[in-house]
């Protein structure tokens, strides 16, 4: 069942990284979005990075999240049931950690200078993009969540779980 | 098919205890019909196998347990009983009435000399005079009399409905009485050959009495306590005359079956050459004779079970059994009879049960009890999918759980008592880890001072390390899980509902009112409960078990 949903969410991603690669998407928004210090093309490329790390740290983050993460957290005692939200907080944090430090690399190799102002902005729009990806990892947690945690991400139980239960006609 | 047992003293009662666990376990018999007899009515052991009984009457109504399913077996023997004329139950039936020493019982000023004189040659001054209301005090010979009367009181109850229900099963199946006595007592020597006699004689009026078989254990001397020297001048049940009690005893019902042929089809002789005194005290009778159950007790009600499922001819039988342990000191599965037969499977239910009843008292009912529970239902995924919102918080679901928490209490104490109460080496469970569930059940670690306790907690704390260990290392070869209640609560959240609606099938498919009102749904959570703790066991101890 898990490796069925890998592999429906691993053709989602891919399609979204070819059509980031192959539409306009990117250089609009770094039209759009870019600080004058920066040369245009830099600042595409950085915004193809970042958008197209998207998907992949939402699938990535998933991955770590329904093999290994919920397991991390033991049913050894009865209050450990009450935590076990966690793991998916610990998915989150990972997501924005990875975007975080994407954006900073970014900012590294692409301003030499190392203005720090700018190298935050970069920061800044990473994090927005870890947002986008967080979100994308939330949808992908209603899609599969193994059983151990299988309500545990947010909103999952008033989503599927309803509709689970229209299903059966309860 | 219907069964009978019938216990004679307090330590019959206390095999009627094991026998009622082992009907918990899923292992007894559809149908029991039990009676107690004992002329102590405030016997500490009695009245501690009457409030089991009353405890295991409660939860399989109000937990809704199905009587005939394959998946749940637990708790599916109906147990019955006689009615007083009001309607109360009677689990205990005293042989003694408004007259409480033989001089009142015989009538004494009134019988003609020769009388008294055979009297005063058969008993003592202080046997004539001495008081029955905490029992016969050690003197098979004083009980005897007494036992006889049973005779002229079988249109009486309870007497009067057991003899009828004997009879009308006996129109359609055989009906197999079992008797538990104890030989080296009073009580028990006393009744042992006389209960058995008065219902065979009543049967032999009845057309089908072939298929009414008479089955008794009969306890040899297996345990001891320490008379207090103010007492040693008083009659009271001496341990040191417990053999030659047994011997005399034994005698004598040779003597009494050579002639006329025995009342029983079979007799299970049971006993021990050490005398253990762990867990048990001296005590006058009443409520202060506390004594611990002996694993001999377990093997007597196993016996009764065996009894119960052999195979009967319509003529009378004359079997005599015996089972003897391949180590001097020690006990493992292998001794005990029937642990292995496919019909019992004593070592995997006992495994079961016990582990259910360790993770229901210290992980899911604290749990379920916890604030936290409802708030954060979403976390609880075998809930969420199975049970409405709030239905086990609710006061009939509360209240459910309690009789269950009350219930599997008793059944970890019973368990305990057995594995600690003896010198023996019990290599059946796993005795470290029973005295951490001792410990934690009573709440105190000096184990003597736990096994005559009778308070317990209604939550106990039994660590990962205790839960998954729980068999005995030397009784098989098992690699424990890395992490026991986390490997259950995942086969907890792999559990689907049988799609049903009957409600007998373990309360699975309870109404929609059911669930309102909280109905039920403890019945379907000891349910999801079991099933998980069968696969856990499964793989924990390597079982070997095919699922069906």
């Amino acid at each position: 069942m898990r490796i069925f949903w890998f592999i429906i969410l691993g053709i989602l991603v891919l399609g979204i990284i070819a059509w980031l690669a192959t539409s306009n998407f990117t250089y609009e928004v770094a039209l759009n979005t870019k600080p004058e210090a920066v040369e245009g093309a830099k600042w595409r490329s950085f915004i193809l990075v970042i958008v197209s790390f998207i998907p992949v740290v939402a699938l990535l983050t998933f991955y770590l999240y329904s093999t290994v993460l919920y397991k991390l957290l033991r049913i050894d005692h009865y209050e450990n049931v009450f935590k076990l939200g966690n793991p998916w907080v610990w998915g989150v944090i990972i997501a924005l950690i990875i975007e975080i430090l994407i954006g900073l690399i970014c900012g590294l190799i692409s301003i030499p200078e190392k203005k720090f102002l700018l190298i935050l902005t970069i920061i800044a729009f990473s994090g927005l993009g870890a947002l986008f990806a967080i979100l994308l990892y939330w949808i992908f947690t209603l899609f599969y969540s193994p059983q151990k945690v299988k309500y545990a991400p947010p909103f999952r139980w008033e989503i599927v779980g309803v509709f689970l239960r229209k299903l059966k006609g309860r | 098919m219907s069964c009978y047992a019938i216990s004679i003293g307090g330590t019959g009662a206390r095999c009627i205890e094991s026998l009622i666990h082992l009907c918990a376990m899923g292992l007894g018999p559809k149908r029991l019909y039990i009676l107690m007899i004992d002329p102590d009515e405030a016997n500490y052991n009695v009245n501690r196998t009457q409030t089991l009984i009353t405890r295991y009457l409660t939860l399989k109504k109000r937990l809704g347990l199905p009587s005939d399913s394959s998946d749940f077996p637990l708790f599916k023997t109906e147990i019955t009983f006689s009615k007083d004329k009001n309607g109360q139950p009677i689990y205990l039936w005293t042989p003694v009435g408004e007259k409480k020493t033989l001089k009142t019982y015989f009538e004494f000023p009134r019988l003609p000399k020769e009388y008294k004189d055979l009297a005063k040659l058969l008993y003592t001054e202080g046997e004539l005079e001495l008081e029955w209301d905490q029992g016969f005090r050690g003197r098979a010979s004083v009980g005897a009399p007494v036992m006889a009367g049973i005779a002229q009181k079988t249109a009486d109850e309870p007497w009067y409905s057991l003899i009828q229900d004997i009879k009308e099963t006996l129109n359609q199946d055989f009906a197999k009485l079992f008797i538990f006595a104890t030989i080296f007592g009073a009580t028990g020597a006393s009744g042992f050959p006389t209960v058995a006699k008065i219902l065979r004689d009543i049967s032999e009026e009845w057309t089908n009495r072939g298929k009414f078989k008479i089955g008794g254990a009969l306890l040899l001397p297996y345990f001891s306590y320490r008379i207090p020297p103010e007492k040693e001048k008083e009659i009271y049940a001496r341990p040191e005359h417990f053999l030659l009690n047994a011997k005399t005893a034994l005698s004598h019902y040779h003597f009494l079956w050579q002639h006329i042929p025995s009342p029983y089809d079979a007799i299970y002789l049971i006993g021990d050459q050490t005398m253990d005194s762990q867990g048990r005290e001296f005590g006058e009778g009443g409520t202060k004779q506390k004594n611990s159950v002996h694993y001999i007790e377990l093997l007597s009600a196993l016996a009764a079970l065996h009894f119960y499922q052999s195979e009967s001819r319509a003529e009378r039988e004359n079997y005599q059994y015996y089972a003897g342990r391949n180590e001097e000191s020690n006990i493992y599965w292998e001794d005990i009879p029937f642990s292995k037969e496919k019909e019992l499977e004593l070592e995997h239910q006992m495994l079961f049960f016990s582990s259910l009843a360790i993770a229901y008292l210290s992980f899911y009912s604290p749990l379920i009890r916890n604030p936290k529970f409802e708030e954060k239902w979403e976390l609880t995924p075998w809930a969420a999918d199975s049970f409405k919102k709030g239905s086990l918080s609710l006061r009939l679901a509360r209240e459910e759980q309690k009789e269950l928490a009350y219930y599997f209490c008793s059944y970890l104490k019973w368990l305990c008592e057995i594995h600690l109460s003896t010198d023996r080496d019990l290599k059946m469970l796993n005795k470290a880890a029973l005295k951490i569930v001792l410990t934690s059940l009573t709440g105190t670690d000096d184990i003597t001072e736990a096994l005559t306790k009778d308070e317990f907690k209604e939550e106990i704390n039994v660590e990962d390390n205790t839960f998954k260990n729980l068999l005995h290392p030397g009784a098989r070869t098992y690699t424990p899980i890395k992490y026991g209640y986390d490997e259950l609560w995942e086969m907890m959240c792999q559990m689907k509902e049988k799609p049903t609606t009957k409600k007998e099938v373990g309360g699975a498919g309870i109404t929609e009112t059911d669930s309102e009102i909280g109905k039920f749904v403890t019945g379907k959570l000891l349910l999801f409960l079991y099933t998980a703790i069968k696969r856990f066991c499964n793989k924990n101890y390597d079982l070997k078990i095919e699922e069906e």
